[in-house]
């Protein structure tokens, strides 16, 4: 009765009460999205066309901040660092996780302690992880070069070296994968057993079965993790900060450590707006085209049916 | 398909199966191969992490490593709080405990007398030197091509022009012996004639009968070690009442022996170093006073407690006149204590005093080291107060005593190790000053943040996410895919004009910046609520609603009650961001006193990352501990946002 009497009165009194009781639970959330979201990202837009040092008023340089962060080798130099670390961090860390998700999910003894070691590194501070992997990647006494000499290997100088230190920060960004295999571990349990009952009739093995059923039903999880990880590659910062502080040589100069140290170091907001803006446009276009060649790869459950 | 198995021969159907249970064998194994090495990753640097930080300081990269934290064995020397640590060598193939009393440096020379012939060699003929250790005597041998002959030769000198002096290996050999490095420099210079050659050698004198020899290195460095009672004799007396006695042989070597002023007999000298007289801080807090110059005498160096310090006798206004030390000395005043006063006084050696912190007293300046931790396994650390000036002392022993040292190579000795989890780690990096502050203050700011944060993105989270769920108004479906779309926003496209909008209502450097945004909600949590809230059946909310109960009511009376486990997991999950945030405090925080553990964390390892490993070690353990408590708490909460979190698409 009062569902009948409601879907009847679109327009009236009561649905216009129904109406501002809305607007005004959400308004905390509405002011907290212009005052901290929509207009900052407006005035950073603005800001990207200024001369600004935070004291005097902006100035306004047209496309200046532009041009010179173009001109600038050190952006470049990040740009590339950062998308070889999401190159090394993405795909690896994705492989890793699937792997022992796929794994885990053969319903193996003790599961539950598997997942609780692989997720535990993921939920440490970064900084925590950062120090204790400063130690492991130290070239005389760290754990990985005495597990290297153990093989006869005589391992590099990691976070001192210029060639070593972005692979060193990219093997570290493996160890944090536990939260992504907890995502496809839910994600392989809740494919149909009906789906693999079929592929055995067929007689698929344990690879058929995984590239025929399993990967396509997970294609959409693994899509929209593969995005988030993206993105969260291309604005990575604290590792760089405390391992290396960008060094040796720039060897690891991440675009957020160029961008701090444009905005809160030199005290250039203009210039490091327009590099916010910049970063903003590139995980823009990535996602759109990640998004796009996903009719590619990914399946959809509703396209078959 | 199970038709055409039974339809086969049982031999082959038994063969079928055995193969299945081999196949499934083989797949278990290989799987539980994978979880071994990706736990092994997983796990490796974690036990290696909290094993280190129980070990102390030098233990944590040795090589090879020591897994499980070790304690050295140390002995007290004499009377005094240093320790002397002990080594374990093999005597007579039994391993026995000594210390180290010093180094014994040898060379090895050629008697000139058996010596003749010599030749000359191009320097582009000769190969790469090599030591050759015959007998404990070293000599660089070197290959000299000539002719398409090789033989090997020794180096004695530079020739004219680019040559060698050389001479064959096998006379050098017959040649040379080993001497202690001392004996050979107490030789007097002398210029050595073999052949044609003049060498710069020395004339010394051994076994009665003087030779000439001629120094062809290299070098070799032996401990002398000898039994731990030594330390037990051992006396610290001041660096410049020590005077050397030269050389005499102690046990199976030979050891420099000095003389000390005012006593008898010979001594070893086991160390020199500065030691710094120290003084409780609490006795000094408490029995310390500032004293005007003018109202003191002349300051005599006396003995305080076993500690030489400038004594004077000061008479305070009215006062009878007492004997002080002073402790402090300022331009017009001096922090002095009375003499039958200082219990606590006595010497530290300075190596232990370097993060020592500056206070002061009557704008007196002095130095205060906290977490100072004399030797012994139960060694108790306080803050002391440096006092007086440092000053070099030796730690001598008898040479009575000394009767059985003996030589060893460096490599033949190893420390004398004993388990142990030492905690000293932990206290200490929680007693480090660092900044204006200690540790401790990081954690409580970030409690304080994770408690706003929580209690903000709580209140503001649950009526947004309940609007979402619940109410129907013009544009909902607008703004819920804008909410959805700011979960992907990249944050550095608002970084720097937010903080330009904390620094207009002057908020930077306050904890505000750090939690007054979770008052407008955050998206993914408000998502997450909104899912929840969807799955709760309308009809609970009728009754309320019938009783005339407002918005505000139902949400009280029935949403929040049946939603405990999803309030849990925003709590959590905003524990978890605040606790880890790393980048926000970081840019907004300049004073130490405010920041929270992660930015903290940074602030220690920039100050003590490269000398304090121990402490920076155990304090990022201590900074993982609430977190993996958490975890193991709230796991399933953890789980089910996680997997809320990524299953979309």
């Amino acid at each position: 009765m009062l569902q009948l009497a409601r879907r009847l009165s679109l327009g009236t009194p009561m649905a216009r009460r129904e109406a501002f009781t809305f607007y005004l639970l959400i308004l905390p959330w509405l002011i907290g999205f212009v005052a901290f979201l929509a207009y900052p990202m407006l005035r950073s837009l603005y800001l990207s066309f200024t001369s600004y040092d935070l004291l005097s008023a902006p100035e306004w340089i047209g496309l200046r901040n532009y041009q010179r962060i173009f001109a600038d080798a050190e952006f470049w130099q990040s740009l590339k660092v950062t998308f070889l670390y999401a190159m090394g961090s993405v795909p690896g860390g994705t492989i890793i996780a699937l792997a022992l998700a796929m794994v885990l999910s053969q319903n193996l003894r003790g599961v539950n302690i598997w997942r609780t070691i692989f997720f535990i590194p993921s939920i440490l501070s970064s900084i925590a992880v950062a120090i204790l992997w400063l130690y492991i990647f130290r070239p005389d006494g760290g754990l990985l070069n005495v597990i290297l000499g153990w093989f006869g290997v005589e391992g590099p100088d990691w976070l001192l070296s210029e060639q070593w230190a972005l692979p060193a920060l990219i093997i570290m960004s493996w160890w944090s994968v536990g939260g992504q295999i907890v995502i496809y571990l839910a994600g392989i349990k809740g494919i149909p057993d009906v789906l693999y009952e079929a592929a055995e009739i067929d007689g698929a093995n344990v690879w058929a079965k995984f590239r025929f059923v399993t990967l396509p039903m997970l294609s959409p999880t693994i899509f929209f993790n593969v995005v988030l990880a993206i993105i969260g590659a291309l604005q990575v910062f604290d590792v760089g900060w405390v391992l290396t502080r960008g060094g040796p040589n720039d060897a690891t100069l991440f675009y957020m450590i160029n961008l701090y140290e444009r905005a809160f170091e030199f005290v250039q907001m203009g210039y490091a707006s327009a590099l916010a803006w910049i970063l903003f446009v590139i995980i823009m276009v990535i996602t759109l085209l990640v998004i796009r060649s996903s009719a590619a790869w990914v399946y959809y459950e509703s396209e078959a049916r | 398909m199970d038709g055409t198995r039974v339809a086969q021969p049982v031999g082959r159907w038994q063969q079928l199966r055995t193969s299945k249970r081999w196949q499934r064998n083989l797949r278990h194994a290989g799987s539980y191969l994978v979880l071994l090495a990706g736990s092994a990753f997983m796990l490796f640097p974690m036990l290696w992490i909290i094993s280190a930080s129980f070990k102390p300081n030098w233990q944590i990269f040795t090589q090879p490593p020591i897994w499980i934290p070790q304690h050295w064995e140390e002995v007290r020397a004499g009377n005094t709080n240093r320790m002397i640590s002990l080594w374990q060598v093999m005597v007579s193939g039994e391993p026995q405990k000594v210390i180290e009393l010093g180094v014994r440096r040898y060379t090895t020379v050629i008697d000139a007398s058996l010596l003749t012939e010599l030749l000359i060699a191009p320097t582009a003929e000769m190969g790469e030197a090599a030591a050759l250790n015959v007998n404990g005597i070293l000599l660089n041998v070197r290959d000299w091509t000539a002719n398409g002959e090789t033989r090997q030769v020794v180096a004695l000198a530079r020739g004219e022009g680019d040559t060698l002096i050389v001479a064959d290996a096998q006379q050098v050999q017959a040649a040379a012996m080993r001497l202690p490095l001392d004996e050979v420099n107490a030789g007097g210079r002398a210029e050595v004639t073999i052949g044609e050659e003049v060498f710069r050698g020395r004339e010394i004198t051994l076994d009665d009968r003087t030779i000439q020899v001629i120094p062809v290195g290299p070098e070799t460095q032996l401990s002398v070690m000898g039994a731990p009672q030594i330390a037990s004799a051992a006396l610290l007396v001041p660096a410049e009442s020590v005077s050397s006695a030269g050389f005499a042989e102690v046990g199976d070597t030979e050891l420099p022996l000095v003389a000390v002023e005012g006593m008898t007999g010979e001594y070893i000298t086991l160390a020199s170093e500065s030691w710094q007289p120290v003084i409780d801080e609490a006795e000094f807090d408490a029995q310390a006073l500032v004293a005007a110059r003018a109202l003191m005498t002349e300051a005599q160096p006396l003995p305080v407690n076993g500690v030489v310090m400038q004594v004077s006798t000061f008479t305070p206004d009215g006062g009878a006149p007492v004997e002080v030390a002073v402790l402090v000395s300022g331009t017009t005043q001096s922090i002095v204590i009375p003499v039958d006063q200082a219990s606590t006084l006595r010497l530290a050696q300075l190596g232990g005093l370097t993060s020592a912190r500056g206070d002061q007293l009557n704008r007196i300046p002095f130095r205060v080291q906290d977490g100072y931790s004399e030797g012994g396994e139960a060694g108790q650390t306080s803050s002391v107060v440096l006092v007086g000036e440092s000053r070099e002392m030796s730690l001598v022993a008898p040479s009575s005593e000394v009767s059985e040292a003996f030589d060893v190579p460096p490599e033949a000795i190893e420390r004398a190790l004993y388990t142990q989890f030492r905690i000293d780690g932990y206290r200490e990096a929680l007693q480090t000053k660092v900044g204006e502050t200690y540790f401790p203050t990081f954690f409580v700011n970030s409690f304080i943040l994770v408690v706003l944060n929580a209690i903000g993105h709580v209140l503001s989270c649950i009526v947004v996410a309940y609007a979402f769920a619940r109410l129907r108004a013009p544009g909902k479906n607008v703004f819920f895919v804008i909410l959805l779309g700011t979960m992907m926003l990249p944050y550095p496209v608002t970084l720097v004009p937010v903080y330009e909008i904390f620094r207009d209502l002057d908020m930077v450097n306050t904890l505000w910046p750090l939690f007054i945004r979770s008052f407008f909600g955050n998206a993914f949590l408000i998502f997450m609520l909104r899912q929840f809230f969807s799955s709760i059946p309308r009809e609970l909310e009728e009754a309320a609603r019938i009783d005339g109960a407002n918005v505000v009511q139902i949400i009280l009376s029935v949403i929040v009650p049946l939603s405990k486990p999803a309030i849990a997991t925003v709590i959590i999950f905003t524990f978890w961001w605040t606790w880890n945030s790393f980048l926000e405090p970081f840019i907004y925080l300049s004073s130490p006193e405010l920041f929270p553990v992660s930015v903290g964390l940074n602030f220690f390892r920039d100050q003590y990352g490269t000398i304090f490993y121990d402490r920076l070690i155990a304090a990022s353990v201590l900074s993982m501990v609430p977190m993996i408590v958490l975890f193991f708490f709230a796991q399933r909460y953890f789980i089910e946002g996680i997997q809320l979190s990524g299953l979309k698409g």
